[in-house]
């Protein structure tokens, strides 16, 4: 009983494990998506407000945002 | 009690409610600095209660891993016991299941530590932070010692403004990133040299003009990656204590809104056992975002050694 017990919370661990690793460059790629997107709106919206041209540089930030996020998703998606 | 207190003062529990949840999950502010210091090159150097937050961890953790290690190393026999057992089987699965498959065997060891570092210090950074110790504080300072909540000059009530979570503020979580974005730095020239290391972030054999859109968007790949890890952790952090004080609120709100008192009593009965919930979940909230800010560092740090493009 206590080996069936153990067996089965060894397995679970190894099994975790193994989507621990699986799911870290995703997580990462995903995370990356958001933050870029969010980090370069920002930026644009500072820039903005400090040349008053709202709302071209927020425009122009969440574009390349979003051009770096999925740039990094597709270098993580087409990893060798 | 809460209503009364309210319409004395002349304002509504819905003008407080709002100041009330951001006053528990932000920084106190300068004014209410818990040590008043001089200001050096221009930054004001006194304790607020974040910072004190994070020397209570950086106690805390001395105390709970570095004694015990310590103690583990002097002693003759091999078996760790007791917390010394527990820390082991937290390293050993921090470092096969997060270092080792991520910056490979090679450099395991290199960065096992500061993974370990980062994940115990968030851990009780976070955990802290579910640990209501100042408002009991508080309570026993108002209803045993009878000091009134507006007596300012008294110590306890100096320690009641701000939260209590260190990772929930921006500036916490920034710098810890920041160590991760050097730590990327330094793996990557450790292991290809400096030269190298810059020149691996592009992939290599392609027509010069792509590498003029390309080295631009690395380089912001470069920032964004610890931008992530900051705004990710601090977010997380302030979003479930948010969600705990709305519900809590909401007696008061329904209170003052039906002007009666079982009208809160009644809302009571949903939001409290939901702010439990939320608690339960919160538990999990903290190990799994100490967890993943840990993963993510390693995963950066990974990419920086084993580069493929």
């Amino acid at each position: 009983m206590t080996n069936e017990s153990d067996n089965f919370l060894a397995q679970s661990l190894k099994q975790f494990q193994r989507f621990v690793h699986k799911a870290g460059p995703s997580a990462s790629a995903s995370y990356t998506l958001l933050a870029a997107v969010l980090f370069l709106g920002a930026l644009g919206f500072y820039a903005d407000n400090y040349f008053n041209s709202s709302p071209i540089f927020i425009l122009v930030g969440l574009s390349i945002g979003l051009i770096i996020g999925f740039y990094e998703l597709a270098k993580s998606v087409f990893k060798k | 009690m809460i209503l009364v207190g309210e319409k004395t003062s002349g304002s509504s529990v819905m003008d407080k409610v709002g100041k009330n949840i951001i006053d528990h999950v932000s920084n106190s502010d300068i004014d209410h600095a818990i040590v008043q210091l001089p200001q050096l090159f221009g930054i004001n150097m006194s304790v607020t209660k974040h910072v004190l937050m994070l020397w209570i961890v950086a106690l805390l953790v001395s105390i709970t891993i570095i004694i015990p290690v310590r103690a583990y190393i002097r002693q003759n026999n091999f078996i760790p016991k007791g917390m010394a057992n527990a820390i082991e089987s937290i390293t050993q699965f921090i470092r096969d299941s997060i270092v080792a498959p991520n910056v490979g065997p090679k450099w395991v060891n290199t960065w096992t530590p500061l993974m370990l570092t980062f994940f115990f210090f968030i851990l009780f950074a976070n955990g802290i932070g579910m640990i209501p110790v100042f408002d009991i504080l508080g309570v026993i300072n108002r209803f045993v010692f009878n000091v009134p909540y507006e007596a300012d000059h008294n110590f306890v009530n100096g320690l009641l403004h701000g939260g209590v979570t260190a990772t929930g503020n921006f500036n916490v979580t920034a710098a810890l990133a920041i160590i991760t974005f050097f730590s990327i730095m330094i793996a990557g020239t450790k292991a290809h040299g400096f030269i190298n290391h810059w020149k691996n972030l592009v992939p290599h054999g392609l027509a010069w003009p792509i590498y003029i859109i390309l080295i631009p968007i690395e380089l912001m790949g470069l920032l964004v990656k610890p931008f992530a890890l900051t705004m990710r952790l601090a977010a997380n952090m302030t979003g479930g204590h948010i969600a705990l004080l709305a519900l809590l609120s909401l007696m008061a709100i329904f209170a003052e809104m039906f002007h009666s008192a079982a009208a809160g009593i009644g809302v009571a009965l949903i939001s409290v056992p939901m702010a439990a919930a939320i608690s339960g979940l919160e538990i999990i909230v903290v190990i799994v975002q100490a967890y993943v800010f840990t993963l993510l560092t390693a995963v950066f740090v990974g990419m920086a050694i084993n580069v493929h493009h």
